[in-house]
């Protein structure tokens, strides 16, 4: 007759024999049956490779995670290209080949680049024609007419010596990445109304913006996760008032809100306060949606025979909700926080129209696209439109991250 | 079934009594009433500054806005429970139960026309997608996708709108009618005039929302496509197309059904920049000019009217959700 | 030019905050640079009131053919010659642009307002964009007053035909026109203009729309009926010339009496004023009104039709009954459409006042298939920067404000401000090439009572403007580029903007970077237009970015008291403190005296004068911050005829008025039979 204590070991052998299965790659109903099934704990015992596999159970899962995501293309692009963002982001002022906040022609097209040298050969160096006036007027809009200035030409180069900055706001430097050998201003995208270089302008917001909607999305993650999770796993009248409660802030009307609060913060707030409170409006109703539908999904899964068997065994709340549902609601979480991302950034802009997000003198990309709502700009000024360019890359970069995050995920 | 039906419907009272309140207060937390926005009308035509006060003053005689916030909100509320009357419009110088109930009807036309377009172009291409995973039709479904989710609506809006009267001669945009066709009877040149004029807030709804369901469906599909009954089900010797359609879909659309809840009110006031840049007379509008203006009779019952359509919209998802799956259904704590 | 000097030998060590004699730096501000020309803005014929119109008789009149065939030759009418009154208000062709019209087509606004009601008099709009303009005649009349030469600018004569004044000054007795009927027929007499005085105006129950008081014609005004066609005006102040423009729209114009009175509560014991004030509905149909064109029809939201008035008292030289335009329509939209409406042409009129569209504007325009054409006036559009000049609490502001209000009031301060500002890249932010003109502030340039000697400009200087900021006593004692009070602390000003409109934000953003440039920090409140009011109105900025709309400044003769603080309530920067008292500047009381005798003044020439006075007043002590100048543009459908070149699209009133709509008309050869929605009809009976 078996004990107490033999049914409890007995339990736990077979948990680990169906940890050690999954690891090895097979579904879960899979590795249940092969944990009920007695003969495998010999295959098992036998194989001393194994055991140790079974030890180190979590770390081989990883790798099969890493290797799996090496593997998918577009996971790989969107890696590189995030950490290129995040990694131009960290160093803007470098990057930027232009005082993103002095003022030069207003309104001026992209500088014209070519590869010919002064003498008309082709050189791998590539020199600017900077846009000048001409003095004329167009006869039919009166707008004075501008071309690029052949008699000026400014060779570009790396690494060249611009405008000064403070690397991390402490170490004083004045090299960038890019620009003018001799230091004039250089404009590859053009100006904006207030002769401010875009190019510039849009690298260095995209610290402000990103910063913004990295922070945004953990909140509304990490906190819609948690709720939806613990609300579809426990069900009962938890799962009721929890759902309660999410409905009220669903039917929460945005927009009255972020008016009511744009007039409660003081308008001499410093910059960071400011933005905190951007922060925190934004992730105050955006973790409600991501909790609905994570609550729908966890209300599936704890139904699902091989969590309620995990249960029968006695396994805890804890390693359930880490081990079996977590998983398998990380694939939707994930394809929702690269959803969230662009989702920030674009209400970022939105509300940067009700006057409630970042005020110059400080720059994001959306504070940008406010200037990109008028015919002169899409009739005339085409290249103010570029800050939208630059959300598309950062969109794609996290979609495809997103993807080959999932696809390694998924465990199966 | 229905006990559930009934206990949903008695709770969502609380919730909506709640969220008057908290509408009615955030919309007075600013500062500047309809008697500034009289102010203002007449001082920018050239009126001087105290005949605007004095018109402005009594403006606010005449309806009530020198009384305090509780007073107002708890006439309006008795107004709405006993007589219907959902306050008075002072802009439009009308009830404001005309006032809504004439934006209702096309707002919901509207969004329920994009809606399902968005849906069924949504959820046929996420299934498309997921089918032939890593093929070039996967690549370029997903690009087509993330280029509507990202391209900004007012700017997409604009662009359409610039290109219409800047450089295509346009003679049919912004409003529902042209003038011939307001209050004629209905007739093919009427549905005609009006596709000519709402087509760019369909094509941009649509085009944003198609994005989400495509991305979502993909990705459920994507994971039941693997789990061990549609494995099951092949090994049967089902054709994959039955696998697809018959196993995998329905268990992948449970989040989707989840968001189904929350999309009517989104619908309803999503396409505000749009429809604000086509002078369409729809809810989102309404709702953002009443702000701006102070009419805040319009804007709280407005408010109430998103609230409650979400709160039912949630009350059909959850049933939606229960018939889906019937270990939803069994509910309650677990075993 | 003056100079000022270095330490006005001992004259002024002035305690506190008002500081303005003590300057230790030397600033010369020169004259302002002239507008620059563009070809495309057209200047105005100027002539005298008398080369527009005049009221006779003539010897046959005449009206459309269908209004005789159908309405006349079956009874339904009167002949035309019996429907005008005795000595009709005649327009001269030879001031017609395009002289004498042809009758037909319509004119199809777009507007963003909503009708409330007809009764405009009680307090309801009608959705502006000029309906109530086409609807209600008024008095007097002074939207054409743009075209009359500078030194015979006066009221026009529009229902009242003719005034005297009495010798001693104090009795206007102003003759109304003679025999002249509303639209349904019943006659126009001084009846109705008593039932505006008695029952509305002076009824502290009624309130017009504009506001309007009996304090609008002067304290103590009294108006009474002499006989049916005259009326006598006594006002406590001698030839007080100002309320002969106050007697224009939108004051001092006549609902009809005959259908107002059985709704009025004091002829009829069962109506209220709630009722009177909203009848009649916009359902109501046919409204009886003096002007060109009566409402026939109207949907919510959609669209208001209005007909030609049958028993309209005008008419043109030729004897032919005004208007040529047999309709008008309003399709009830959004303000924004309506400038992309005009463009596209499927709206034929709208004032162009962003400057962000201009050129794509121009450039479509150019197109030679392009319906609309653009016509630009004067520079009217002028933005200003607002120093809150109140020391004694208004906006009751907090220590810093406080603190700013102090350096507001200080004159070297509000130098610093205005030589800190480009100018020219301002005006380059909202559009580029010669539309913008530095704007120094006061009066507008190209308007009649602006001299250019008599305006100091502080050029852009930002070395200047540092020291100027020395001079009030602000340096960057902390090293972190901003400067700071004496006592610590970065100064910050607050600016209050308006969010509604693009053009202002742009303003906005540009000043926050050139303070920033000298060292101020300007943080800018951009708030929504309500709001912007309501802040405003109650003094809580410290500087305010406005665009005015309202006459003063560019035709000085409407509304001049708003042209200094005469009054707690009057100035925009400077309102009384809590305790109801201004704490005015020295020089601001000087503007207030000059304000004064301007008005009081009849010599045009000792008027001049005054007003050279008031620029330098203004101009020297930064009154307020000008930043730029801009014309506005008509869009106007290239099918209409008899537009009056220059007309500006706000001046002495808004263009639907400058333009006299009643002679717009459109050539037999453009005449679109197609737009009309209600042709060959005239308005019914009321009801």
């Amino acid at each position: 007759m078996t004990s107490i204590d033999d049914i409890r070991k007995q339990a736990e052998r077979r948990e680990e024999r169906k940890t050690a299965a999954e690891a090895q790659g097979v579904s879960p109903a899979t590795a249940i049956d092969v944990a009920d099934d007695l003969g495998v704990e010999g295959l098992v015992e036998t194989n001393p490779v194994d055991v140790t596999a079974v030890d180190r159970s979590d770390q081989s899962y990883r790798r099969l995670m890493f290797r799996r995501f090496r593997r998918s293309i577009s996971g790989m692009i969107g890696l590189v290209l995030v950490s290129l963002l995040f990694f131009v982001s960290v160093f803007a002022y470098f990057f930027a080949p232009v005082d993103p906040k002095a003022s030069y022609l207003a309104f001026s097209p992209p500088d014209a680049v070519s590869f010919t040298s002064r003498d008309g050969g082709f050189s791998l160096r590539p020199r600017v024609y900077p846009t000048i006036e001409t003095g004329e007027l167009d006869p039919i809009t009166f707008q004075p007419l501008t071309g690029p200035d052949y008699e000026n030409p400014i060779d570009l180069g790396f690494f060249v010596r611009g405008f000064p900055y403070r690397i991390f706001g402490l170490i004083p430097s004045d090299i960038h990445f890019f620009g003018a050998v001799d230091g004039r201003p250089v404009h590859f995208l053009g100006t904006d109304k207030l002769g401010r270089d875009i190019l510039s302008r849009a690298i260095v917001g995209s610290r402000i913006s990103l910063f913004i909607a990295v922070i945004v999305v953990t909140i509304t993650t990490v906190v819609g996760t948690t709720v939806g999770i613990s609300s579809g796993y426990f069900g009962g009248r938890i799962d009721t008032w929890v759902q309660r409660f999410v409905e009220i802030v669903l039917a929460f009307p945005q927009l009255p809100l972020y008016l009511a609060l744009t007039t409660l913060i003081p308008i001499t707030a410093p910059s960071n306060v400011f933005i905190a409170f951007v922060i925190a409006v934004l992730a105050a109703l955006g973790w409600a949606q991501l909790s609905r539908e994570v609550r729908g999904k966890s209300l599936a899964l704890a139904r699902i025979e091989y969590v309620r068997a995990a249960m029968a065994v006695g396994a805890g709340d804890g390693r359930i909700i880490f081990r079996h549902i977590l998983p398998n609601v990380l694939s939707h979480v994930i394809v929702a926080v690269t959803i969230a991302i662009p989702t920030v950034v674009l209400l970022e802009s939105f509300l940067g129209f009700l006057g409630f997000a970042v005020k110059p003198p400080l720059i994001s990309w959306g504070l940008m696209l406010q200037d990109t709502g008028t015919f002169s700009v899409i009739g005339s000024y085409p290249w103010i439109l570029s800050p939208v360019a630059f959300v598309l890359v950062t969109v794609f970069a996290f979609n495809a991250l997103g993807d080959g995050l999932r696809d390694a995920v998924d465990p199966y | 079934m229905l006990r559930f039906l009934l206990k949903r419907i008695l709770a969502t009272i609380p919730v909506l009594f709640v969220l008057s309140v908290v509408t009615f207060s955030i919309i007075h937390s600013r500062p500047g009433d309809y008697g500034d926005f009289v102010y203002a009308m007449l001082v920018a035509r050239g009126s001087s500054t105290v005949e605007a006060q004095r018109a402005a003053e009594a403006a606010r005689e005449e309806y009530g806005l020198n009384d305090p916030l509780p007073v107002r909100y708890v006439n309006w509320i008795t107004g709405i429970v006993t007589r219907g009357d959902f306050g008075h419009s002072f802009y439009y110088n009308r009830p404001v139960a005309d006032v809504v109930a004439e934006r209702l009807p096309p707002t919901i036309i509207l969004a329920l026309t994009c809606h399902i377009l968005a849906t069924i172009f949504g959820v046929s291409l996420g299934i498309i997608a997921a089918t032939r995973q890593y093929s070039w039709v996967d690549t370029l479904i997903s690009f087509v996708s993330f280029i509507g989710m990202t391209v900004p609506r007012f700017l997409l809006a604009i662009i359409i709108l610039y290109i219409l009267a800047f450089r295509l001669n346009a003679q049919n945009f912004g409003t529902f009618f042209s003038p011939q066709f307001g209050g004629a009877p209905w007739s093919w040149a009427k549905f005609v005039d009006l596709v000519q004029h709402v087509w760019p807030v369909v094509f941009i709804a649509t085009f944003g929302g198609l994005a989400y369901n495509m991305r979502v469906m993909r990705g459920n599909l994507l994971d039941t496509l693997n789990a061990q009954y549609v494995e099951t089900a092949r090994a049967k010797g089902l054709p994959e197309s039955a696998v697809v359609l018959k196993h995998a879909v329905p268990n992948a659309l449970h989040p989707l059904v989840a968001y189904q809840g929350v999309v009517l009110p989104y619908m309803l006031t999503g396409e505000i920049e749009v429809a604000i840049v086509f002078s369409l007379a729809t809810v989102g509008p309404a709702i953002v000019g009443s702000m701006a203006v102070g009419d805040i009779y319009v804007t709280a019952t407005f408010m109430l009217v998103l609230a409650a359509t979400l709160l039912v919209g949630n009350i059909i998802a959850d049933i939606l959700l229960a018939a889906l799956d019937p270990r939803v259904r069994i509910g309650g704590a677990k075993a | 030019m003056r100079k000022r000097a270095v330490a006005l030998g001992g004259i002024g060590f002035l305690l506190g905050a008002s500081t303005l004699a003590l300057q230790a730096y030397a600033i010369e501000p020169t004259t302002p640079p002239d507008p620059p020309k563009f070809e495309a803005q057209q200047a105005p014929n100027f002539v005298g009131i008398g080369d527009i119109l005049e009221y006779k008789a003539l010897p046959e009149y005449h009206e459309p053919d269908w209004v005789t065939s159908k309405y006349v030759d079956t009874g339904a009418l009167p002949a035309v010659g019996d429907r005008l009154p005795k000595e009709p208000l005649v327009f001269k062709v030879a001031n017609m642009p395009d002289g004498v019209g042809v009758y037909g087509d319509t004119m199809r606004h777009v507007i963003g307002g909503r009708p409330q009601g007809w009764n405009f008099l009680a307090g309801n709009i009608q959705g502006w964009g000029g309906i109530d303009i086409g609807m209600y005649e008024c008095l007097t009349r002074t939207g054409p007053l743009f075209t009359i030469k500078a030194d015979e600018v006066e009221p026009m004569p529009n229902l009242a035909k003719g005034w005297e004044w009495s010798e001693d000054g104090h009795e206007l007795t102003m003759h109304l026109i003679e025999g002249a009927k509303w639209s349904d027929g019943e006659p126009f007499t001084s009846d109705d203009v008593m039932f505006v005085w008695e029952d509305n105006i002076l009824d502290p129950n009624v309130t017009p729309a504009p506001g309007t008081s009996a304090a609008t014609f002067g304290e103590g005004t009294e108006l009474e009926a002499i006989d049916d066609y005259t009326i006598k005006w006594t006002f406590k102040q001698p030839f007080a010339t100002q309320y002969l423009y106050q007697m224009a729209y939108p004051h001092m114009c006549p609902e009809p009496a005959h259908i107002l009175k059985e709704h009025h509560p004091k002829y009829n014991p069962d109506a209220t004023y709630e009722t009177y004030k909203n009848f009649p509905p916009p359902e109501y149909m046919h409204y009886p009104v003096m002007g060109a064109w009566v409402v026939t029809g109207y949907r919510p939201d959609d669209i208001i039709i209005l007909r030609r008035n049958p028993y309209y008292w005008k008419v043109d030289e030729n004897g032919n009954q005004l208007p040529y335009l047999d309709e008008v329509i309003y399709r009830l939209s959004t303000w924004g459409d309506r400038d992309v409406q005009a463009v596209a042409g499927t709206g034929d009129f709208s004032n162009l006042e962003q400057p962000e569209n201009y050129v794509e504007s121009l450039r479509r325009a150019a197109d030679p298939d392009s319906p609309a054409r653009l016509a630009f006036g004067a520079r009217t559009i002028a933005y200003t920067l607002y120093p809150n000049l109140s020391g004694n609490g208004w906006g009751e502001p907090d220590e810093r404000a406080q603190k700013v209000r102090e350096l507001n009031r200080d004159l070297n301060f509000r130098i610093g401000l205005t030589s800190a500002i480009d100018r020219q890249q301002l005006g380059d932010a909202l559009v580029k090439g010669p539309f913008t003109t530095p704007y120094p502030g006061g009066i507008l340039a190209e308007t009649s009572f602006y001299d250019k000697d008599a305006t100091a400009y502080y050029p852009y200087d930002p070395e200047a403007a540092k020291a100027a900021f020395a001079a009030a006593g602000l340096e960057d004692t902390d090293g972190n580029g901003f400067l700071n009070f004496p006592e610590g602390g970065d100064v910050e000003l607050t600016m209050l903007v308006n969010a509604d409109y693009q053009t202002d934000k742009t303003l906005g953003e540009t000043i926050v970077a050139m303070m920033e440039r000298v060292g101020l920090r300007v943080i800018p409140n951009i708030v929504d237009g309500t709001n912007w009011n309501n802040l405003a109105q109650a003094g809580q900025f410290d500087l305010w970015l406005t665009r005015l709309n309202n006459p003063e400044l560019g035709t000085v003769v409407q509304n001049t008291v708003a042209l200094a603080p005469t009054g707690p309530q009057v100035a925009y920067g400077h309102r009384a403190g809590p305790d109801g008292t201004l704490d005015l500047l020295p020089f601001e009381e000087e503007m207030v005296d000059v304000v004064n005798d301007f008005i009081a003044s009849r010599d045009p020439a000792e008027q001049i004068e005054l007003m050279k006075k008031y620029q330098r007043l203004y101009t020297d002590n930064v009154y307020a911050v000008g930043l730029t100048q801009y014309p506005g543009a008509l869009i106007v459908n290239k099918r209409f005829a008899n537009i009056p070149p220059g007309a500006p699209i706000f001046l002495f009133n808004w263009a639907e008025d400058n333009i006299i709509r009643e002679r717009v008309y459109v050539p037999e050869d453009k005449q679109r039979p197609d737009f009309q929605l209600q042709p060959e009809t005239l308005p019914g009976a009321p009801g």
